[in-house]
């Protein structure tokens, strides 16, 4: 080429870029504009469905409409899609039927139903390898003596369900798991089919891959607030509506989207997307730590999810030794540092570490490899998933407070509510008991634990 | 940031963008274009064409697969799981004989009796070439003495089925052969660590399941009698990387000896 031919404005070019050296970093830079090209899409003006939180609930809502009517637009607004924050991307992942209210336990099996057809149900076009990669490893509860009639009566309502699950006593425990020390264990209670655990990325980004191949508009942005729309008819009849949502699209722009139905998927942050709309939601986030280790002698063969009486629980990660594993707690002993940043060491190795080696003796020569924290959604007033449309604002749909079982229920909860919208009735579970109602009631619905 | 910005404004970045563009449009086949239609025109019928054969198909797999209560209630778990196999197209072979039954040209009535009968047992059910899937498992489950089961070459075989197994059959199933069939990866084959009394296990060819050499180590460990067929230890690809790094290694001490000459 030759000097003349070209202009002054193709001249600039980055400092360096000849060298040789320097290609991977101007290949990178070039990706990168490549990227952002991409990003900078057409926010739409009006849709039908707006869906606030591009997590796994918000997705599985997404999903499900766009396949039951592909004829209505779908729009998600998600804060960051490198998914930093949010409570999906950090979880465990585990998929059980162990529980003890009937709409959960419907949830559970709908939820291994789908994983059972996922390849069908997520694949785009010619593109169909989809491999969640479940873990079929199972589920297992061990209860003391002060739980195991809770476990039992627990265990009768699983049954009824038709969820594989099995009760052990002491013996059998310890002759089918070889590496537990049943010291202190009365009973344990074992889901061996539909139950395990997933990669929870795989799972999102294959979810939300389905649904923009669907057609659903993904949208970089922030809610800022609601605009509803007020008249005299509308005040006479006592329904108001939100109509419209300004949302910040991080780059110095602040967009109007007008909407029919907008859907709470805001995970942890569920309350402050609420309050826009003026409700108050009994949502609140919560830190969980998980924590990572290496044992040379620990067992691989045969190593379901475990809880721990004391709410310590373990899980295999791979074939080479390492484990995840953490603690749960009733809600007021959780830290409230929200900092993701702090970890605490020391309660790995005052709260948990001890209990893990009592129960498992071959974990005795453990390194801790790894620790992060994540956080979940708890519902302040029962625990329990928050669903449905609000009793004033009519369009105006919660997803919310599932209190770390968002992920299991994610499939029920779209489908729950994507036939609320197009049919104004739940069709396949009836959720109407978790509706919204309970919470002005203030009438909680729990689910008895064991652990 | 500022790199960026002058990058996106030199011509080069956007003539390749254009030439992507072009070339994006360029490999549009006549099935994309037909999508594309319904996602713009949403004319659901070409939709409907395109999968119309294909649905077909895997409806008909779908009620093979189905679980048939009424027919379990009027002949008994065993001879259900029979005449289910034989229907099915496979093999089963009852408790005491060796002959292997099979549905050929012959009718059922020929073959099994077709009410429910005492002492009647099923040892071995060979599910080989059908087109066996999670929920055809259910119509089997229920046998109690079932030491034979073969799922070769099945296509639609899964991990799902395979956990399943693992769990109905833990106390008696003695044979196991899983041999070519593609859908099943490491996460089943961990399961059949439940089988307490598997004596062989055959699984040649799962070219999914990565670590099946590794997993049959396991499983030889934690299981007592068990011998593992089609899963070697040491694969040609592994030794053959043992032998290139001890080739590598030689010559790097022959290099170091003769620098120290």
């Amino acid at each position: 080429m030759k000097e003349s031919n070209i202009g002054p404005f193709e001249r600039i070019r980055v400092p360096g870029a000849d060298d040789p050296k320097n290609a991977l970093e101007v290949f990178k830079i070039q990706c990168e504009n490549f990227r952002s090209l991409k990003k900078i899409k057409r926010v739409p003006k009006q849709t039908e469905v707006l869906i606030i939180g591009g997590g796994i609930i918000g997705s599985f809502v997404a999903y499900w409409v766009k396949n039951t009517s592909p004829y209505l637009n779908v729009t998600v607004i998600e804060k960051d899609s490198n998914y930093p924050k949010s409570s999906t991307f950090w979880s465990l992942g585990g998929f059980r039927q162990q529980f003890s209210l009937s709409e959960n336990i419907k949830m559970s099996l709908f939820g291994a139903d789908f994983m059972k057809n996922a390849k069908e149900y997520l694949k785009c076009g010619k593109n169909d390898n989809v491999d969640l990669e479940f873990n079929h490893d199972g589920y297992l509860f061990l209860a003391s003596k002060k739980s195991a009639d809770q476990l039992y009566n627990n265990h009768k309502i699983q049954l009824a369900h038709d969820a594989k699950v099995r009760l052990l006593n002491k013996d059998e425990l310890k002759e089918k798991f070889k590496w537990i020390n049943t010291d202190g264990v009365e009973l344990a209670s074992f889901g061996y089919q539909n139950e395990g655990w997933i990669d929870p990325r795989k799972y999102l980004l294959a979810v939300r891959n389905k649904a923009t191949y669907l057609g659903t508009d993904y949208v970089n942005g922030n809610l800022i607030g609601f605009e509803s729309d007020i008249n005299d008819q509308a005040i006479l009849n006592k329904q108001l509506t939100l109509k419209t949502a300004l949302v910040d699209t991080l780059d110095g722009k602040i967009v109007p989207i007008k909407f029919q139905k907008v859907i709470n998927a805001a995970g942890p942050w569920a309350a402050e997307v609420a309050k826009l709309a003026d409700i108050q939601l009994p949502v609140e986030p919560r830190k969980r730590y998980i924590y990572m280790f290496y044992a040379k002698d620990g067992p691989i063969l045969n190593v379901p999810l475990t809880i721990d009486h004391s709410g310590v629980f373990i899980r295999r990660q791979g074939l080479s030794n390492y484990y995840f594993c953490g603690l749960n707690q009733s809600g007021d002993k959780e830290s409230k540092n929200l900092d993701l940043d702090h970890i605490d060491y020391d309660y790995f190795e005052k709260e948990i570490k001890p209990v893990l080696i009592k129960r498992v003796p071959s974990f005795k020569d453990m390194k801790l490899v790894n620790a992060w924290s994540g956080y979940y959604e708890y519902n302040t007033l029962d625990q329990n998933l928050i669903i449905g449309r609000h009793p004033v604002h009519q369009n105006f749909i919660f997803t919310n407070g599932s209190s770390g079982h968002g992920l299991q229920h994610s499939a029920a909860i779209g489908k729950a509510v994507s036939e609320l919208i197009i049919h104004d009735a739940y069709k396949t579970i009836d959720l109407k008991r978790f509706g919204f109602e309970r919470v002005v009631r203030e009438s909680p619905i729990k689910e008895i634990e064991v652990v | 940031m500022h790199l960026t910005r002058i990058l996106f404004k030199t011509r080069s970045v956007r003539n390749e963008l254009i030439e992507m563009q072009k070339n994006s449009q360029k490999s549009m086949s006549i099935s994309e274009f037909l999508l594309w239609l319904y996602k713009e025109r949403n004319f659901s019928i070409l939709d409907g064409l395109r999968n119309f054969r294909k649905k077909r198909y895997q409806n008909s797999i779908d009620a093979v697969n189905k679980f048939f209560e009424s027919d379990l209630n009027k002949l008994g778990p065993d001879l259900h799981a029979a005449t289910y196999t034989l229907k099915m197209g496979g093999k089963c072979r009852l408790h005491g004989s060796s002959k292997w039954l099979f549905l050929g040209n012959e009718k059922i009535e020929n073959i099994l009796p077709s009410q429910r009968i005492e002492d009647f047992y099923v040892e071995g059910i060979d599910l080989s070439k059908t087109v066996i899937k999670y929920d055809g498992i259910s119509n089997i489950e229920t046998c109690s003495s079932l030491k034979t089961l073969v799922f070769k070459d099945c296509p639609f075989a899964d991990d799902w089925l395979l956990s399943r197994i693992s769990h109905a059959f833990s106390d008696t199933l003695e044979y196991l052969d899983i041999s070519n069939c593609q859908n099943f990866t490491d996460n089943g084959l961990l399961t059949l660590g439940y089988l307490r009394n598997l004596k062989l296990l055959k699984m040649e060819k799962l070219n999914n399941a990565k670590n099946k050499e590794y997993i049959s180590i396991l499983l030889e460990e934690n299981l007592e009698n068990v011998v593992i067929e089609g899963a070697n230890h040491l694969s040609s690809d592994a030794l053959k990387s043992i032998e290139q790094k001890l080739i590598v290694e030689e010559m790097e001490l022959r290099k170091i000896i003769e620098s120290n000459k």
